[in-house]
């Protein structure tokens, strides 16, 4: 018990420091990256496995006695997202070739992205609200070295606005963590949970931080109106990496959203629910209109991060159990999908010469691509047969029934345009007579490896949801209160 | 009191030939060239200072301290250096360069909290134990280990960021 919930933190931060070392050794360093991402996916899945069984994971760094140790507790929510991530990871590090701009080049790129990381492995194993935004700013200075590697100024003006608005973020949370030690007397998430009043009558000052969490929380997710840094930084990353950013960092947002309103302070929350869920909202249809209005691939689909977004909050804002598990059943299709799609980019890029959809075409002469693309973009949209039919319908339902129509004709009308901006991606790229008769040229079949492997788990969710959908309903269960 | 050095006649571009260990105004690149005085005590500080840093480190045990004090102070005893006599010998001083000092750091950080895992304790429970040397037994601990990691993170990062806007001028 002691050694399987350090080991999602331990496990990427042994093989950054390791790829540290063999800097100058690219082919060793390149087998160390692999063989650390492989581990971090087999031990994500060991303990999916086990938190299936009912097991909880935990551990208190130190030995310290209760109230002082930071602890680590690992169950099936937090189990779950480190699997998907390590899924993730494994897949961006399997794209072979030498990537497309210096950044994803430098020798540098391994160990930051295991440091990330370690960072993400850390937020979804810890049980700490300090630990919690610790974690928080691991992934921030190892995200921000990832976008500032590049050295161009464009590199640098977007880690700029990344940084403005994340260490914002950050400072906001760190408030908002010290004055609920004040009120509830802990920053462990149960026993936090019972210092805020449980499930009773918590106090309005509980309630403003809780809040002042939650703002801090949704910049870190890029929800509404705070979303505005991410379509400015992602799209200078190469896409193996932008994958992993688009794929995990707001979903931590979402996941830590999550832990707050589900676990530590369901009742302070309560009345936070309403203004969430419009928030939520408006993140689906401004991502959804900036998605259709964009021209560049890379900012197309940073927008669809956005929505999708939207739609995970919009299932926490509901406040029920069966909300929550519907939350991480899209949490789980929305990092897989979105993964990917930003992989393919990366082929479409390599293909087509280029991200911009007026310079693209002819790309459908290319089968592999055009069926490696059409199963994510086809699970975004949420058609059957796709994980993403089974996570927005579950959204969409839950929201009928809880009497919330507008919300669930929002989500069905964001649904409709993600259709209408995945149709012009595949009409400009893939139909139109290709611009430039020199492409589409050839990809190697190896680049092809991780996105079908990453296609046919969604499609695997899609035609056989049952297993993920009662894990989840099992992971919504969060201590005391969760299970309302 | 006039140190011999110190004669009225002596340019300022002589200067650094009659000090050892001290690179010339050239090799700065800047025609700023540091007095003798000025070299002879930053290399008295950069002494104490990093002594200061292994006292703070090993006193933070018990009493306020530290191995995140203990990084800082040695930090500056290496930015004194690189004020005083530029980057470049900055750099050479650390002999390796800072994003590994902090990499080793973080290493030895992990590396402590590791023998707690083989014995099935929690990751970083510190075991304690005493070693006989000269003046009765000495107290090391594992937690030390992991006070020095701190130390060299902090060193490495600083100095990272530090000496890296010092070149950039």
């Amino acid at each position: 018990m002691n050694l399987w919930a350090v080991l999602p933190v331990l496990v990427p931060l042994a093989t950054a420091l390791l790829c540290l070392a063999l800097q100058r050794r690219p082919v060793a360093q390149r087998f160390v990256s692999l063989v650390g991402g492989a581990s971090f996916l087999g031990i994500a899945v060991a303990l999916v496995l086990g938190t299936a069984g009912g097991a909880v994971y935990e551990t208190r760094l130190g030995n310290w006695p209760q109230p002082f140790a930071i602890r680590l507790s690992i169950d099936a929510l937090g189990a779950a997202l480190l699997a998907v991530s390590g899924a993730v990871l494994l897949a961006l590090l399997a794209v072979p070739g030498r990537g497309e701009c210096a950044t994803a080049r430098s020798p540098l790129v391994p160990p930051l992205v295991h440091g990330l990381m370690a960072g993400v492995g850390g937020a979804f194993s810890t049980a700490d609200l300090f630990n919690l935004y610790v974690w928080f700013e691991v992934m921030l200075i190892a995200a921000l070295g990832l976008i500032a590697l590049g050295r161009e100024r464009r590199h640098l003006d977007a880690a700029l606005r990344y940084l403005v608005l994340n260490a914002l973020a950050a400072v906001l949370l760190l408030c908002a963590v010290g004055g609920l030690y004040g009120v509830g007397g802990s920053l462990d998430f149960d026993a936090l949970s019972l210092g805020l009043g449980g499930d009773g009558s918590p106090s309005a000052a509980a309630t403003a931080l809780v809040a002042l969490a939650l703002l801090a929380l949704l910049i870190k997710s890029a929800a509404f109106p705070f979303g505005a840094w991410l379509p400015a930084a992602y799209p200078v990353l190469p896409t193996p990496i932008l994958a992993l950013f688009a794929g995990l960092l707001t979903k931590v947002g979402a996941y830590a959203v999550l832990r707050l309103v589900a676990q530590v302070a369901p009742a302070a929350s309560a009345p936070l629910l309403e203004p969430l869920g419009w928030i939520a909202a408006a993140t689906m249809v401004t991502g959804v209109l900036g998605a259709a209005y964009h021209q560049d691939l890379r900012r197309i689909l940073s927008f669809h991060v956005i929505s999708q977004i939207g739609y995970i909050l919009l299932a926490i804002s509901l406040g029920t159990r069966a909300a929550f598990a519907a939350a991480l059943v899209y949490t789980v299709h929305h990092i897989l999908v979105k993964a990917n799609l930003f992989l393919i980019a990366g082929l479409v890029r390599r293909s087509g010469g280029s991200f911009d959809l007026r310079h693209l075409g002819g790309l459908a002469s290319r089968p592999a691509l055009a069926l490696v693309f059409a199963i994510p973009a086809a699970s975004l949209i949420g058609l059957p047969l796709t994980s993403g039919f089974w996570a927005k319908l579950t959204v969409v339902k839950l929201c009928f029934a809880e009497g919330r129509y507008t919300f669930g004709v929002l989500a069905l009308l964001v649904g409709g345009l993600t259709l209408y901006s995945m149709a012009k991606v595949w009409i400009e790229a893939f139909w139109k007579e290709p611009p430039d008769p020199y492409y589409p040229r050839r990809v190697p079949k190896m680049a092809f490896v991780a996105t079908f492997a990453l296609a046919a788990l969604t499609l695997a969710l899609g035609v056989y949801p049952e297993p993920l959908l009662v894990f989840a309903e099992l992971a919504a269960a969060l201590g005391p209160g969760g299970a309302r | 009191m006039r140190h011999p050095e110190d004669t009225p006649n002596t340019a300022p571009n002589t200067a650094p030939n009659t000090a050892p260990n001290t690179v010339s105004g050239a090799e700065l690149g800047s025609a700023r060239v540091p007095s003798p005085i000025v070299l002879r005590a930053t290399r008295i500080l950069y002494r104490v200072l990093l002594a200061a840093a292994v006292l703070l480190t090993l006193r933070g045990h018990h009493e306020p301290g530290g191995g995140f004090v203990g990084g800082l102070f040695a930090a500056v005893a290496v930015l004194t250096v690189a004020l005083v006599q530029g980057p470049k010998v900055a750099r050479r001083r650390l002999r390796v360069t800072p994003i590994q000092v902090a990499a080793l750091g973080v290493s030895l950080a992990v590396a402590s909290g590791l023998p707690a895992l083989v014995t099935g304790q929690p990751f970083l429970t510190h075991t304690i134990g005493y070693v006989p040397m000269v003046g009765g037994a000495w107290k090391v601990s594992t937690a030390l280990l992991f006070d020095f990691g701190v130390l060299l993170c902090v060193l490495g990062s600083v100095t990272g960021f530090c000496l890296r806007l010092l070149e950039s001028r």
